[in-house]
């Protein structure tokens, strides 16, 4: 039973790794960011309540669902392969991050039924605002995952062979609260969009 | 990471709040099946959206084990954005 560093870096003045308070800054604009588009969504529901709640309803809520639960999938299998990496077992390492990236890919599968269903029967973001702001937020989170899964993807082509350096945790321990905050994103867009109408 | 907690702690830490995360979404998807009247879905909506949203920050962003600071990096921004919100709710009356 090994027990966990407390988390103490002394060779940075604010005693936190740099990265991951720059990740922190990077957060906060980025809650921002999604802030402007809710705010909007929020404004143009009040003004369109019943074109906001018949368009809402056109939404496949069961897609939706298992989305979210693929989402918090990949939100554990990244935390546990930050314990992994933390701990220097690459094997471990490795099975979690895939799993984290594949669950990427689920997403953006789902997501690709999703929105070729809804083009397939003409909807698109000019249909009107509602599905403006569905597209604009959706697709926003969905370049996020993206986003997430590019660095992903290097740190998993960096495991293979020697193995992820255990001494660079802390860039694992940063991707994570990117990774996480994306869950954050889609666990508003979800109830936002598909469940309160 | 956690301070005086064992990897193996952390674990099902993790495991915990992962179910923990699972059932607020089936009680979400549950209950937006039936009307609580005009904001009444909305209401629970965000209510157990927060608290999902806590518990990923806590816990699988370590702000329950970090330094309290960090925590007004996402204070800060939400203050904002609910102040926004409510401006912009308060001027349409008018």
């Amino acid at each position: 039973m090994s027990t966990v560093a407390a988390p103490q870096h002394e060779r940075f003045a604010t005693g936190i790794y740099h990265g991951k308070l720059g990740m922190w800054v990077f957060i906060a604009s980025e809650i921002m960011f999604f802030s402007g588009f809710i705010g909007a969504f929020i404004v143009l529901r009040n003004l369109h309540l019943e074109m906001f709640a018949e368009s809402a309803h056109e939404l496949n809520k069961v897609l939706g669902t298992i989305n979210t639960a693929v989402l918090i999938s990949s939100s554990l299998t990244m935390a546990l392969s930050h314990v992994a990496i933390e701990q220097g077992n690459q094997q471990k390492f490795r099975l979690y991050l895939s799993l984290t990236f594949l669950c990427g890919i689920g997403f953006l599968i789902i997501k690709t039924i999703e929105y070729s269903a809804k083009f397939s029967h003409g909807i698109f973001p000019e249909t009107n605002v509602f599905y403006a702001s569905y597209y604009i937020m959706t697709g926003f989170h969905a370049a996020h995952v993206i986003g997430g899964m590019i660095p992903m993807a290097w740190f998993l082509f960096r495991s293979m062979g020697k193995g992820f350096p255990q001494n660079e945790h802390h860039k694992i321990e940063t991707l994570g609260l990117y990774w996480h905050f994306v869950d954050l994103v889609w666990i508003f867009l979800f109830p936002t969009l598909y469940l309160i109408f | 990471m956690a301070a005086g907690l064992t990897f193996e702690q952390l674990q099902k830490k993790y495991l915990g709040i992962f179910l923990a995360l699972l059932v607020l979404t089936a009680l979400t998807v549950g209950v937006s099946f039936f009307h609580f009247g005009d904001v009444g879905n909305i209401i629970i909506g965000i209510l157990i959206a927060v608290t999902k949203a806590a518990l990923v920050a806590m816990i699988f962003m370590h702000l329950q084990f970090d330094k309290a600071w960090l925590r007004y990096f996402v204070i800060v921004p939400v203050f904002f954005f609910l102040a926004i919100v409510f401006a912009l709710t308060v001027l349409e009356k008018f």
